[in-house]
């Protein structure tokens, strides 16, 4: 069985839907939201880098890149958000953070 | 000339007023009150003015403008309705005028003193210069529009100067008693004026008095419902109630309004309506009637009060009962030489009641009263003449007018039994006036209550007493200057007032020697009985205790009477029409529309949980959708 881009397909969307439903099964940390969308943005990574292997071109491998990168600035960035909530509400919880509550 | 007099004396106060409200938060005390006190002042002096040079040679009517044109219908056969803005001057607008210039400037004077510590002393001027300007409208009236506009004018200012200390739940009350009680008598006044136009076709007085046939009845109900109104102006028997809770106002207002010029005018109209009332004897007899049962139970219902105004509030119901007994007997002229006198020594009470207070920190109950007399010398003196004018006191203003209408109900032609009833009732009534009286004085200035007035610091304040001197003069003098001018064939005032068979029945009341006589012995007896009672004996805390004091206490039960007839029903359909009103069109119209609205909002508000994985949620579903709906759209394409 060769392996084809559909089957890059289907690990993308697998390791994707894998992100977005540990996105809003996680109760406890907001940390766990971090790391799913961490997830999510390599799901996008992995089909873009199959898309430009099976195109021929190394625009989506580049591109890829420049998703990495975005997604290691935003985990920085994600971080240093929850160590300013931990330190004003004590806990980083994501059921008991509700201010914009209506 | 007269025409710009007469603008002056009708428009000054107003004009004053309008300055005052708009200009006077920066002026001081003083400037606010010389200046109020000036327009009313200058209107007396225009109103004598035009007195010297009018009568009693002529009357003039002064028109300024038509205020009320109204063409009925087609206008060649229906009559029109109009009302003009003029100065009828005539010898009864000007004693009115001058009356009430000079009681109301002497009372600003008054004012200036008495109102030195409260924050609404400029209101206070604005509104007794308003007050002043609509009296003078009232009397200056040529048809009954004018005078309309003035009696529901004055019945305005009455109603915010009784509630001047509106923080005072009493003082808020007693205004609105006082204005629904008067709202009654305006229901009738205005059924009177629609039935006179109805006859006549006119509203002035002039074409009311010269349209009229003698022997034609239709005037009966518009005439009774003038009555009526009239007594309600005058707080006579039933409509009384209103005006002993209207002490609940600052002292000069009881000093002006209540006492000498606006309770008045319901008199002053029955005066000025005499041509039309004389040829209704039913009417005179009502009136009579009323006036005796008026002076009897304000005079009885005085004998036993506590209150300081409050007496003296019934004095002037029972003094206005007097004057209600001289237009019965179509003692007109005597009506208006009675309501002058009375002014004059009733305004002098209430001002010397308002020092006593004053003196008192502010108490008004007489019973805790007593030595005044060493602490306020000189107001004590004027109060002094002040009660005698109003026991009667031979050659005292009220005795002379008071001695004049009971003579003339003495001897009333025709209704011979009227005559003596008004005669009787009025004897009652001055024994009762003598006894309430110098119960006052008693309880007042002579009891033996060493504290009264001890801890005060007030001294007797000159600015507060000298107004009330020329009001003092007045209550000694008046009688004996003005008597001439009212009684004989003065042909001053024939155009005016009725006086018909007047001096002639006088001459055949002193004929019989006992008629006058009776009268000294009556008002001697009385006194001479309060100082016993009162004085000698001390029974007043046992005469408050007795059944009769009880009820004459409790002012004969009128304002019980009046709850349960008239406020509690009212009460009760008004909330059976406040339930139903809820229950449909608060629940149906709006209320409906609120319910949706906060249905809608809790939906809004599920959405807006506030946890930051839901809002993920919600962003991937909408994001999904909006792929599926583009992927859909795309293919259909």
């Amino acid at each position: 069985m060769t392996i084809t881009l559909w089957h890059f397909i289907a690990l993308c969307v697998l390791v994707f839907s894998i992100g977005v439903v540990g996105l809003f099964l996680n109760r406890r940390n907001l940390i766990m939201i971090l790391l799913s969308l961490e997830v999510i943005l390599l799901g996008v990574s992995i089909l873009l880098v199959a898309a430009a292997r099976y195109q021929g071109q190394v625009a989506g491998e580049i591109f890829a890149l420049v998703v990495l990168a975005v997604a290691a600035a935003e985990a920085a960035l994600g971080l240093a958000l929850l160590m300013l909530i931990y330190r004003k509400f004590n806990k980083i919880a994501a059921t008991t953070l509700r201010e914009m509550r209506g | 000339m007269i025409q710009a007099l007469a603008f002056l004396a009708l428009f000054l106060p107003l004009l004053s007023a309008i300055g005052l409200a708009v200009g006077g938060k920066s002026l001081s005390r003083r400037a606010v009150y010389g200046n109020a006190t000036g327009s009313v002042a200058l209107t007396a002096v225009a109103a004598l003015v035009l007195w010297l040079r009018l009568i009693p040679d002529q009357k003039t009517l002064v028109m300024f403008w038509s205020w009320l044109d109204v063409t009925l219908g087609r206008p060649d056969q229906w009559p029109l309705l109009r009302s003009d803005f003029a100065v009828r001057l005539d010898a009864l607008t000007l004693a009115m005028m001058m009356l009430v210039g000079v009681i109301s400037t002497l009372v600003h004077g008054y004012a200036y003193e008495y109102m030195r510590r409260d924050p609404g002393a400029l209101r206070f001027a604005c509104l007794l210069n308003l007050f002043t300007f609509f009296m003078n409208l009232l009397v200056a009236a040529n048809d009954l529009g004018q005078m309309f506009v003035g009696w529901e004018g004055v019945g305005v200012i009455s109603f915010l100067l009784i509630g001047f200390w509106y923080e005072k739940p009493t003082a808020k009350k007693a205004a609105m008693k006082a204005f629904w009680v008067n709202r009654v008598g305006d229901a009738f006044l205005i059924l009177g004026m629609v039935g006179l136009f109805c006859a006549l076709g006119t509203l002035s007085y002039e074409e009311l008095f010269n349209k009229w046939q003698i022997g034609s009845n239709e005037l009966l109900w518009p005439l009774l419902f003038m009555v009526l109104g009239a007594m309600t102006k005058s707080a006579q028997i039933g409509f009384h109630v209103w005006l002993p809770d209207a002490m609940e106002g600052p002292t000069p207002v009881s000093a002006l309004l209540h006492s000498a010029t606006m309770v008045t005018a319901g008199a002053f109209l029955l005066i000025r309506l005499n041509p039309l009332l004389q040829h209704f004897p039913e009417l005179h007899t009502m009136i009579v009637v009323v006036g005796v049962l008026t002076a009897l139970l304000a005079g009885a219902v005085a004998i036993a009060q506590t209150n300081l105004k409050r007496v003296i509030a019934y004095s002037t119901c029972s003094q206005l009962g007097f004057m209600f007994i001289a237009i019965g007997i179509s003692a007109y002229g005597l009506a208006l030489f009675h309501l002058i006198t009375h002014a004059f020594f009733k305004s002098l009470l209430f001002l010397g009641a308002g020092v006593v207070s004053e003196k008192c920190d502010h108490e008004q109950d007489i019973t805790k009263m007593g030595g005044l007399w060493r602490r306020l010398p000189i107001t004590h003196i004027l109060m002094l003449l002040g009660v005698m004018a109003l026991v009667g006191a031979p050659m005292f203003s009220g005795s002379i007018s008071k001695d004049l209408i009971l003579e003339a109900a003495w001897a009333y032609p025709g209704h011979a039994w009227l005559g003596w009833f008004a005669y009787g009732g009025g004897l009652i009534a001055v024994a009762l006036t003598g006894v309430y009286a110098w119960r006052l004085m008693i309880l007042v200035f002579y009891g033996r209550n060493e504290n009264a007035g001890k801890g005060s610091s007030e001294p007797d304040l000159w600015a507060m007493w000298v107004p009330m001197v020329p009001l003092a003069v007045g209550a000694l003098a008046l009688g004996s200057i003005l008597k001439p001018w009212f009684i004989g064939e003065g042909k001053l005032w024939l155009w005016e007032i009725n006086f018909g068979d007047l001096s002639a029945r006088l001459a055949s009341a002193h004929q019989v020697s006992w008629v006058t006589w009776a009268i000294t012995i009556v008002v001697g007896s009385a006194t001479v009985f309060a100082f016993v009672i009162f004085g000698w004996l001390r029974l007043n805390p046992s005469w408050m205790q007795t059944k009769l004091g009880r009820f004459l206490h409790g002012q004969a039960f009128f304002n019980e009477l009046y709850q349960r007839l008239f406020v509690r029903p009212l009460f009760w359909v008004s909330d059976v029409c406040g339930a139903a009103d809820d229950a449909v069109i608060d629940q149906g119209g709006p209320g409906m529309a609120v319910r949706f609205v906060k249905s809608l909002n809790r939906c809004v508000c599920w959405l807006q949980s506030g946890y930051v994985y839901r809002y993920a949620l919600f962003m991937i579903v909408g994001g999904l959708v909006l792929v599926v709906a583009s992927l859909f759209w795309i293919g259909v394409k």
